[in-house]
């Protein structure tokens, strides 16, 4: 082997050399220049151990600040995971801690094992434990090294049920509402505003998490604090809802409907022997200021008790609410319930008579118990409800005694297809229906609320085209217009539209936007006001300022006959459909009261579907403070059952009988921090630990 | 001193005129970059064994003490090994190579010590000798010493000899089992068969045999779980970023967790002992195998492209003697301590990048441990021998 020979293939040695080290040089720039942000990126994430600190949720406060759903605090024993990984020292532990906690050992051992327990922080054995227990503990760390005591807290509601549809409740959020809020702050472990104000109010009661974020090393063990954020306090949300009225609406609309089961339906038995009460499932109450449109109650029956879902699993939890005969708790009718008006509506068919000369305060129509809609082929003839003849009525007299004919005349004139155009065309009573808020939701600040549906030709054709089988009919004829003037047909409105239309009349004429927040408190001190809202101009009951004042005053003057109130147009034989209810109301309480009663047909079998009794009341008359809503289901004539149940709630009131007092409840009544409602994640459900 | 004087054929150097005491021509670049690498090395060795220092409690410069001092017996030894006339070791080599068998066969026995699933220590206190270090430089010379007799050709019965002088030590290191060392042995063993005139038909025998050796490993086993999954894990490591979350094989996180240090020292690093991934100690072995990724974390692009043209230019420097050697003794010496460093260099910055598989061969001069760090001084200061006696 000659040395040249050699040294060729040094040489050659050298080139691979060379190669080689271009090589780790390419991929150094790669990995250092080139994907430095990508790896760094990775870095961050990879030692660091996020601890999530969960804000304090604002309270909500009823209007003299009460709180109606608050925290409550209480320690919480805390078991360092790493510590007893090994099922030895577990036992061993769980052993001693059992009857310090007084609970099986073996509990312990399931809670360890319980997936809904983070697996990333310490595990809880014992929430809401004695003092005596902590004291115990805090003397004992010596023997309990893995063990300390934090702070745990729960959302409560003092008043227990009360308003539980207005305040809604709280749940651990679910992934679908984790997908919904993107790029939100919220994990697998929070809890979320589900319904009423903690839904809608969410962004405010929630307030801002905190979180510190450790330096971990490869064993997952601390090495040093690297950020600390102190989370910040949810807002306080103050409402216009006043816990004492709240809880009398709830009462009265409980007790008036428990006692409307006792009466009979049938007074004698039927073909086969039957004997039916008035079903009286369900109802609203909503009490308003019509002054600034400001909610003072709304109840809503049947209702449920947020404290229940602490411990309910879903099937139990279907078992109560979900089940048809449950009548739905959860159901907040008085913002989604879509309910006929009856004759309640005639509030509006009165002002669009008004407006367009078809009814008069002073020129009479003649009543003869029925109405024939004019050029007209099919079912033409509408009657009076149980045949009454009014004879000669001006609009006063015919809102006092709910004549039909009187507003079918106006529903006809306003809408068949001979419509006079002189009054205004097709569509003006829909049109002042509008005005008065029906058809459109309000905008109150709860969620889920329905808009209603005041019915056109084009609605009726789209609702048929929509859904042929529910609506067989898609022809528009002029008797859905005379239907429509007494509030029957296809219109359905929400009992909060119903009690808001009525303050705009009470307040003349101006339709608010219901309030039912009043203030949000900042944690820093700031409140901000949430003023009342005016939706629109003010509604006109003529065509001049003069006579829009004075017609207002005639429809006031047969609401305020409705009532049995005596007045210049008061006639002995025309008593108000409601003035039995009222007798003696005024000298025993000194102030007066308006309002309409209403009687809606819910479909076409009787037995299965009982007139719905509506009563919207509001009083004093010449200042209105109040106007209250009753609406019963199955129950029966707006005068029998709703119009006694707005003449109690009046009387507390008005002073005569004492407000009932709201009842705290037992905070310590159980509400786990653990596991809530049990949820079944999906299996491919993201991770729930952070780093 | 021309370099027509150096090219002349080996076997007339006697010829060569004196040039003075050899100590006159020391190759004093070389010993400057072997000095600015060790001493860069150590720096490094005290930041990257942060983790472990915190996980085992130790004192904060347990590390840097051990491996300054090995350091300084190592550069005492290079001085030794520099002052002998390194063709004295053509006829002591074979005293070295039974004494290392020797202890490669007790490394093996119930004497030798095992960690991380190899049996290469010899425990002494505290301290740990890892003898397959030494066999390298000592199967350096054996081999240089064997091929390196004036006047014979590399006939295929010499070359059967070569191997079976460089099998039977790989095979005592197979048995540790230390796959990493047993590369090293072959690439040593290759680049001076091909320097020291290995024939082209013997060369393409050799890797056609070399082939089926390792098909047949593979196919009928004889290496470790663990040992797979080290040069699985590289061909894993694509994804192993976007797998974040899905528990890859140990391996293969090793080297994602060695890609993500590299990767986030940027241009200029994080600054010293300032790497978060150094610190929180997340890549394992971050102090021995894995410790390019802890000066490329804390030194960035400019750091650990400096520290490789530092490596860069003293393989150059050991290329250029191995061309400058005034026999083919020293040629063949130059040539297997290239492959030694090159090899090593390249497998273990390579496998920190994920361009190479993963195994447990130390970073020359920076990696933490006596047994390499005395074994390679002293492979420099064979070079150096063969640089300052070049003129005789």
């Amino acid at each position: 082997m000659s040395s040249d020979a050699s040294r060729t293939r040094i040489a050659v040695v050298g080139v691979v050399v060379t190669a080689l080290f271009g090589a780790l040089f390419a991929r150094l720039w790669y990995l250092q220049v080139l994907s430095a942000p990508t790896y760094r990126n990775a870095a961050s994430q990879n030692g660091v151990k996020e601890v999530q600190l969960s804000p304090r949720r604002g309270r909500i406060l009823d209007a003299a600040g009460r709180e109606l759903a608050a925290n409550r605090t209480f320690p919480v024993i805390l078991v360092d995971r790493d510590s007893i990984q090994r099922s030895g020292k577990r036992a061993k532990l769980f052993a001693a801690l059992g009857p310090v906690l007084s609970v099986e050992p073996k509990s312990l051992e399931e809670r360890f094992k319980n997936d809904n327990y983070n697996k990333q922080q310490p595990l809880p054995v014992a929430e809401d434990v004695d003092p005596g227990v902590v004291v115990y503990l805090s003397e004992h760390q010596a023997e309990f090294p893995s063990v300390t005591i934090s702070e745990g807290a729960t959302r409560v509601y003092p008043y227990g049920s009360l308003a539980s549809h207005v305040l809604g409740y709280v749940g651990r959020i679910s992934k679908e509402e984790i997908d919904k809020q993107t790029g939100s702050d919220y994990n697998l472990l929070d809890f979320i505003g589900k319904d009423g104000i903690e839904l809608t109010y969410e962004r405010y009661l929630r307030g801002t998490p905190g979180k510190i974020e450790y330096e971990i090393d490869t064993q997952g063990r601390t090495v040093r604090e690297l950020s600390h954020l102190d989370p910040i306090p949810g807002s306080d949300i103050k409402l216009t809802i006043n816990a004492d009225i709240q809880y009398l609406a709830e009462l009265s609309l409980e007790q008036a409907l428990l006692k409307r089961r006792t009466d009979a339906y049938l007074t004698k038995p039927n073909a086969i022997g039957e004997r039916f009460n008035w079903k009286a499932p369900a109802g609203t109450v909503v009490i308003q200021d019509p002054r600034d449109g400001s909610v003072l109650a709304m109840a809503s029956y049947p209702t449920y008790d947020q404290r229940s879902f602490g411990t309910i699993s879903t099937k139990e939890y279907e078992a109560k609410y979900g089940r048809p005969e449950a009548y739905g708790p959860l159901v907040d009718r008085a913002v989604t319930g879509l309910y006929s008006p009856g004759s309640t509506f005639k509030l509006v068919t009165a002002t669009a008579g008004l407006r367009t000369k078809l009814a008069s305060l002073s020129e009479p129509y003649t009543d003869t118990g029925s109405y024939t809609i004019e050029n007209c082929t099919n079912s033409c003839s509408k009657s009076n409800a149980e045949g009454s003849k009014f004879g000669d009525i001006t609009l006063s007299d015919a809102v006092a005694v709910s004549s039909d004919a009187f507003f079918y005349r106006i529903g006809d004139k306003l809408g068949g297809d001979t419509a006079d155009t002189s009054f205004g065309g097709r569509e003006t009573l829909q049109q002042v229906a509008r005005e008065f808020g029906f058809g459109s939701p309000t905008g109150i600040a709860l969620p889920g609320e329905k808009g209603g549906r005041v019915p056109t030709k084009k609605e009726k054709e789209d609702l048929h085209s929509a859904e042929p089988a529910a609506y067989p009919d898609g022809v528009w004829v002029t008797g859905d217009n005379v239907n429509l003037a007494v509030g029957q047909g296809l219109l359905v409105c929400t009992p909060l539209q119903l009690t808001n239309a009525y303050s705009a009349l009470a307040n003349g004429g101006q339709l608010y936007q219901p309030r039912i927040v009043s203030e949000i408190r900042r944690p820093d001190g700031n409140v901000n006001e949430l003023l009342p809202r005016k939706n629109g101009t003010p509604i006109a009951f003529g065509n001049t300022l003069v006579e829009s004042a004075a017609n207002r005053e005639g429809i006031l003057d047969g609401m305020r006959r409705v009532t049995g109130e005596r007045t210049a147009t008061s006639k002995e034989t025309h008593p108000g459909t409601a003035a039995k209810v009222f007798v003696g109301f005024r000298e025993a309480t000194g102030f007066d009261i308006a309002g309409k009663t209403g009687t809606a047909e819910v479909g076409i079998d009787a037995t299965a579907n009982q007139d719905t009794s509506l009563f919207v009341g509001f009083g004093p008359v010449a200042d209105p403070k109040f106007v209250v809503s009753v609406v019963m289901e199955q129950s029966g004539f707006g005068t029998a059952a709703a119009a006694p149940t707005v003449r109690t709630i009046f009387e507390h009131l008005y002073g005569l009988v004492p407000m009932p007092v709201p009842i705290l409840v037992d905070m310590k009544a159980p509400m786990p921090v653990g596991p809530q409602l049990k949820i079944d994640f999906p299996a491919d459900s993201v991770d729930l630990s952070k780093g | 001193m021309t370099m027509t004087s150096s090219r002349l054929p080996m076997s007339t150097s006697l010829r060569q005129p004196r040039h003075g005491r050899p100590t006159r021509h020391v190759d004093m670049m070389m010993l400057m970059l072997t000095l600015a690498i060790v001493v860069f090395g150590n720096l490094a060795v005290y930041s990257a064994g942060q983790g472990n220092v915190r996980r085992n409690k130790y004192a904060p410069r347990f590390y840097l003490l051990r491996q300054g001092t090995f350091t300084v017996v190592g550069l005492v030894l290079m001085a030794g090994v520099m002052l002998i006339d390194y063709r004295k070791l053509r006829d002591w080599a074979w005293i070295g190579y039974i004494g290392v068998c020797g202890m490669l066969i007790l490394v093996v026995s119930k004497i030798g010590q095992t960690s991380k699933g190899a049996q290469s220590w010899f425990g002494f206190g505290s301290f740990q000798i890892q003898p397959s270090e030494f066999a390298k430089i000592v199967m350096i010379v054996v081999l240089a010493a064997f091929l390196s007799v004036p006047r014979t050709t590399l006939d295929f019965r010499r070359l059967l000899v070569a191997l079976a002088i460089a099998g039977f030590p790989v095979a005592l290191v197979m048995l540790q089992p230390d796959l990493g060392t047993s590369m090293v042995f072959g690439v040593i063993t290759v680049l001076i068969l091909v320097v020291g005139g290995l024939q082209v038909r013997h060369f393409l025998l050799l890797t056609f045999v070399v082939i089926l050796g390792i098909g047949a490993i593979v196919r009928w086993g004889g290496l470790q779980d663990f040992q797979i999954k080290r040069f699985t894990a590289f061909t894993e490591q694509s994804s192993a970023l976007s797998k974040n979350g899905i528990e890859l094989s140990s391996a293969a996180n090793n080297l994602k967790q060695s890609k993500i240090a590299i990767g986030s020292g940027g241009v200029f690093g994080q600054g010293y002992r300032n790497g978060s991934q150094t610190k929180g100690g997340f890549v394992p072995e971050q102090n021995t195998d894995f410790i390019f990724s802890a000066v490329a974390e804390e030194f960035g692009f400019v750091g650990a492209g400096g520290l490789l043209v530092l490596f860069g230019l003293l393989i150059w420097r050991i290329w250029r003697t191995s061309q400058l050697a005034s026999d083919l003794f020293g040629t063949l010496l130059c040539t297997g301590v290239l492959g030694l460093f090159m090899f090593q260099i390249f497998e273990n910055v390579g496998m920190g990048m994920g361009i190479m598989p993963i195994t447990g061969i130390p970073l020359p001069f920076v990696s933490y441990g006596g047994s390499a760090m005395i074994a390679y001084l002293m492979a420099i200061g064979l070079v150096l021998n063969v640089h300052s006696r070049r003129y005789r």
